[in-house]
């Protein structure tokens, strides 16, 4: 066997296991998702990313975002505040990856009831997520920028 | 048996036909898997044209590197263009696996059944073209990878004439309570959107 054949059993003995990792490494995620078609429970909380909650609701108690009042006859907050409030653009990815897992726990539900342990997991989500009421604002820090850490509260509310 | 008699050209011209044949399965496949409403996704059709390219230039650097024993040159070509072409048809269906995957495409259907049997197909041809591409011909151990090459083929035949017998899984659909979820949270998202924009102005 000569020189050149020697790389060449080489090369192909990096290629074939570089094919059959990456080829096994996707059948079995695939496979995963099969049976997890919208991820397992821990999975989902861990896709959560927390928002700083009371500037969603300061936005939402802006008079221009009630159903029932003419915005052109109130003082609404200015688009700039509002941006500054969402956190900007993070704010937004953020929130967009929050809505993605939303729309998976829609069709986690069915699984949860049946579980049996329903408001146990929701707890869960809201301590994980922060979608809960003001009860524990006052022990993280203020302001407009998305924060990394979750809420540590038990509320209950959706 | 002499290669460059005309009977070998003709064989050749078998070989490209039946490379270009395999690269046209394996397109029509990518086009049914990645753009079924006849509309490449951006994202799929940027990543799958480097990752053909990739595949080329990695399947072209395979195939130049064996150093074959005494062989007409008709003969080195055949083999080393065997080892090319299943080498990237290797190389694209890891590709497509790992693009539907990430893309969360479905993978189970009658199309993704003949892309595993040829992907099977495609791996075996590469290990027996890699003896073939070191071995001298006529000898029995060439041959044999031939003919491990040739049972490989029937078995793949085998499988895709029961899996497309057998009929494709249907596909799953949302269940009614989510579609109205899903509804009524667009229309609040439509109506939400009008108001923002009338702000703005």
């Amino acid at each position: 066997m000569t020189i050149h054949n020697i790389g060449f059993f080489g090369f192909l003995s990096v290629f074939l296991a570089s094919i059959l990792g990456i080829g096994t490494h996707y059948y079995l995620r695939s496979r995963r998702r099969e049976l997890y078609p919208y991820g397992k429970w821990e999975e989902l909380l861990k896709r959560l990313a927390p928002l700083d909650h009371q500037n969603i609701e300061r936005i939402a108690a802006d008079p221009a975002a009630q159903l029932d009042q003419d915005i052109h006859s109130v003082e609404a907050m200015s688009p700039q505040d509002i941006w500054r409030l969402l956190g900007g653009m993070r704010g937004i990815e953020v929130m967009e990856k929050n809505c993605s897992v939303l729309v998976d726990l829609v069709f986690l539900r069915p699984a949860m009831v049946s579980g049996g342990s329903t408001h146990r997991r929701a707890t869960s989500v809201e301590r994980a997520g922060g979608w809960s009421g003001t009860s524990a604002v006052s022990k993280r820090p203020r302001g407009p920028d998305v924060r990394r850490q979750p809420r540590q509260n038990t509320s209950t509310r959706r | 048996m002499d290669r460059n008699t005309p009977t070998s050209s003709h064989i050749l011209r078998f070989a490209i036909l039946d490379h270009v044949l395999q690269l046209s399965v394996t397109h029509e496949l990518a086009r049914d898997v990645f753009c079924p409403t006849g509309t490449w996704a951006p994202d799929i059709r940027k990543g799958f044209l480097i990752l053909v390219l990739a595949s080329l230039a990695i399947a072209l650097v395979l195939a130049c590197l064996p150093s074959p024993p005494e062989k007409t040159v008709l003969g080195m070509l055949l083999d080393r263009g065997n080892l090319f072409s299943s080498a990237l048809q290797c190389e694209l269906f890891v590709g497509m696996i790992a693009f539907s995957s990430t893309a969360n495409l479905p993978w189970n259907t009658h199309v993704a059944r003949i892309a595993q049997g040829l992907g099977f197909y495609s791996l075996i041809g590469l290990l027996t073209e890699a003896g073939h591409n070191i071995l001298t011909r006529n000898t029995m151990a060439y041959e044999s990878l031939t003919y491990v090459r040739m049972s490989t083929y029937l078995i793949c035949s085998t499988y895709w004439i029961v899996m497309l017998w057998l009929p494709a899984p249907a596909p799953q659909e949302l269940p009614e309570e989510a579609r109205r979820q899903l509804f009524t949270l667009q229309r609040r998202v439509e109506y939400d959107l009008r108001k923002l924009r009338a702000l703005k102005r």
